[in-house]
């Protein structure tokens, strides 16, 4: 049986290489309206052949308790004031002045409690308020909050409208916090499911993501700095299953729509215009049928972009504010960097220079430290992927988007010039990574069996293991990976008689 | 779409009737709305993200939670001025506590953060202080120095003085560091390091301390 199922796979996959033209192979691939996802047939993989329930409710078992298990090791610490403490002596000028407690240099007070808030995520508690007043109030200026005001003022301002009042504003950006979680593990399995793969290998994506630390490391967080790849996993969702179904109007509207709001959620807007473009180009190249189709495709998305930006400026200069990119020049940056390559071409001394806002040749050795923090993470989600590219070569589009949206998470710290690597950046890589993990163990166990089965699960719980193992390393890994961060040994804090042990 | 209201209706009235007229968060609202209206088909989903928006847009909380007071703006520093003295009380019985877990503390660090530190000298009454260093970051320094102990076992608590002996003022950096009900804000702390545990160790200035209780 088993013998028989995969001698049809592999007669599958040769008549795939061979008997058919490149255009009908991207055309499974295919994100545009001619191939609509509810068409492509599921991969009837052996993996759900054998005991299909049994294995999912397994796994299903697992997802649930991985969220338990985050909740309990994450909640109750407010892991991006502990990162920045005085026991880590944070080397860093933006801390200057500010690091003893905690980047925090003010008690506030709710009721008989007292507590201290990080400089950088109290204004979104405003911007939350602001969204309650029905008339028209004064938004925050912080900048850095306008940049993702959405998931950080806005949503949260309708928990707090659902709890009638009784809802704190604090607890309402916590609660959006979890939803964004859990949306972010429901989308990690639409994904997979979108892209034809079968329910089990959906689950094992989404046990995968359930451990993600960039969601845990937030429970408690105020500022939502990863919505931008939330939201950019739920447009690969929409793209792959929604987008085919609609309308051309429907799709001009969805986009407006979509820039607008992304446009204020940490950069989601950038994202979803990247993975547009790149997918748009890709498929255009690979197939000439339905090259009108992705070029009407890009065009309505950079219009789209275009009219939601300044949609946005328009709301964002009526209230006063001011988004953070704005206090950057990247005409500068860009002159800069090309005056850095034409002296470098011609032979000329480049000290003094930079490329990328990064002094000399440093934006390499920084974005190569960065890669490294990336790896270490969780390697077992690097190294699946770069070693079953073949199995996974039917998703060239998802293995071009890993390197191209890893570094335009980067982007940030070329603008900024910063050395400083915050894995909320890699975000949106890291979802691709982790959606192409579960896809080649649910490829490897149809390959080789029954070898295939043993390596599946191993790989599956790999990830999951590297993502959920070690709580303070992850802590130390997603706040730039320093050796400042002692993780290696127990953290004990002690005031007067009370005693905190971190880890 | 065509089938329900026009998305923008609720806000449009909301806006019209002076009901809400916050035109960001309609604005968001409107586009959340539209968003959901395209990507859900479903008559029964559809027709409750109708009933959810029209409540969103009309109802707001009132009064609104509101915003932690603050208790504190901790931003300036305390100065020592010349010839004065700070005293610290640190209680450290958790070194003894955690021996058999972390291992031997046989000596420690004291931490001080703030401005022109090298006019202090500290003096602890049941240890020792040496290698006493001064480096300067940006504005701020930072002072570190060794701290022993005597004997052969860690005292339960220690009192850690800071005297300006020179005639500039020094400056100790203050800060929201809590715990409980209680504001530890000076920057003056003890830390012990063991290959297997880091312990962290805030105290209280007395005078401050003696006001507060």
């Amino acid at each position: 049986m088993a013998g028989t199922k995969l001698q049809q796979m592999l007669e599958a996959e040769i008549k795939s290489l061979i008997g058919t033209s490149m255009g009908k192979l991207w055309q499974v691939a295919s994100t545009s309206g001619i191939v609509p996802f509810v068409t492509v047939p599921s991969r009837d993989l052996p993996l759900s052949a054998s005991s299909p329930r049994i294995m999912q409710g397994t796994v299903f078992a697992l997802i649930i308790l991985l969220a338990a298990w985050n909740i309990v090791s994450y909640l109750g610490t407010d892991w991006e004031l502990l990162f920045s403490k005085h026991y880590f002596y944070l080397p860093y000028k933006q801390y200057a002045g500010n690091y003893y407690v905690g980047y925090a240099q003010t008690v506030f007070s709710d009721g008989d409690r007292i507590f201290a808030i990080h400089k950088e995520a109290f204004p979104s508690l405003n911007q939350v308020h602001s969204f309650l007043d029905t008339n028209d109030p004064v938004y925050d200026q912080n900048a850095q909050s306008v940049d993702r005001i959405y998931t950080s003022g806005f949503l949260p301002s309708l928990i707090a409208r659902l709890g009638g009042g009784h809802v704190g504003l604090q607890t309402s950006i916590e609660v959006i916090n979890i939803l964004l979680w859990l949306a972010s593990i429901l989308l990690t399995y639409l994904v997979i499911r979108a892209w034809s793969f079968d329910q089990l290998t959906a689950l094992a994506g989404a046990a995968i993501a359930t451990g993600f630390p960039v969601y845990s490391l937030m429970f408690t967080s105020l500022k939502t700095q990863y919505a931008g790849a939330t939201l950019f996993l739920g447009w690969l969702y929409i793209d792959r299953a929604i987008w085919p179904r609609l309308t051309a109007p429907e799709r001009i509207v969805l986009l407006l729509v979509t820039f607008t709001v992304s446009m204020v959620t940490a950069g989601a807007a950038y994202f979803i215009l990247a993975y547009i473009t790149i997918r748009c180009l890709f498929m255009a190249a690979v197939t000439r049928s339905i090259r009108a189709d992705q070029f009407f495709d890009l065009f309505a998305a950079i219009a789209a972009f275009v009219i939601g930006k300044l949609v946005n400026d328009m709301l964002v200069a009526h209230y006063h504010l001011q988004s953070t990119l704005t206090q950057y020049r990247l005409d500068k940056t860009v002159n800069e960097t090309v005056d850095f390559i034409l002296a470098a071409l011609s032979g000329q001394d480049t000290a003094g220079m930079k490329l990328l806002n990064f002094p000399g040749y440093s934006f390499f050795t920084t974005m190569m430290t960065f890669v490294g923090n990336f790896v270490s993470a969780n390697p077992v989600i690097v190294v699946v992927p770069l070693l079953g590219i073949w199995l996974l070569r039917q998703q060239p589009l998802l293995l071009i988007l890993v390197p191209i949206m890893f570094l335009l998470g980067q982007a940030i710290s070329v603008l900024y010039g910063w050395d400083w690597y915050y894995a909320y950046a890699s975000a949106p890589a890291t979802h691709i990574l982790i959606v192409l993990t579960a896809m080649a163990a649910s490829l490897v166990f149809g390959w080789w069996r029954p070898v295939g089965s043993v390596l599946a699960a191993i790989i599956i719980f790999g990830a999951v293991y590297f993502f959920n193992a070690d709580p303070p390393s992850n802590f130390k890994n997603y706040y730039g990976n320093l050796s400042i961060y002692t993780v290696d040994r127990h953290l004990y804090v002690y005031h007067d008689y009370d005693m905190t042990k971190y880890w | 779409m065509s089938r329900t209201t026009h998305p923008k209706v609720p806000a449009i009235v909301a806006w019209g009737t002076g009901q809400n007229v916050n035109l960001f968060y309609l604005v968001e609202l409107s586009c959340t709305y539209i968003a959901l209206l395209i990507l859900i088909h479903q008559p029964s989903f559809r027709f409750g993200i109708f009933i959810l928006v029209l409540f969103f847009v009309f109802y707001s909380p009132n009064p609104a939670p509101s915003r932690p007071a603050v208790r504190e703006v901790l931003t300036e520093g305390l100065v020592v001025l010349p010839n004065t003295q700070q005293t610290y009380r640190f209680l450290v019985n958790g070194l003894a506590d955690r021996q058999t877990e972390c291992g031997l503390f046989q000596h420690g660090e004291v931490h001080i953060q703030g401005e022109n530190l090298t006019s202090l000298k500290l003096q602890a009454d049941r240890g020792w202080i040496s290698q006493q260093e001064v480096k300067r970051f940006y504005r701020e320094s930072r002072l570190k120095a060794r701290l022993e102990f005597p004997g052969q076992f860690p005292p339960k608590e220690l009192r850690l003085v800071l005297l300006n002996s020179q005639q500039d003022q020094a400056i100790v950096r203050r800060g929201a560091e809590i715990s409980g009900s209680t504001i530890y804000p000076d920057a003056v702390y003890l830390v012990f390091v063991t290959d297997r545990c880091v312990l962290v160790f805030h105290g209280r200035n007395e005078i401050t301390a003696d006001a507060g209780s």
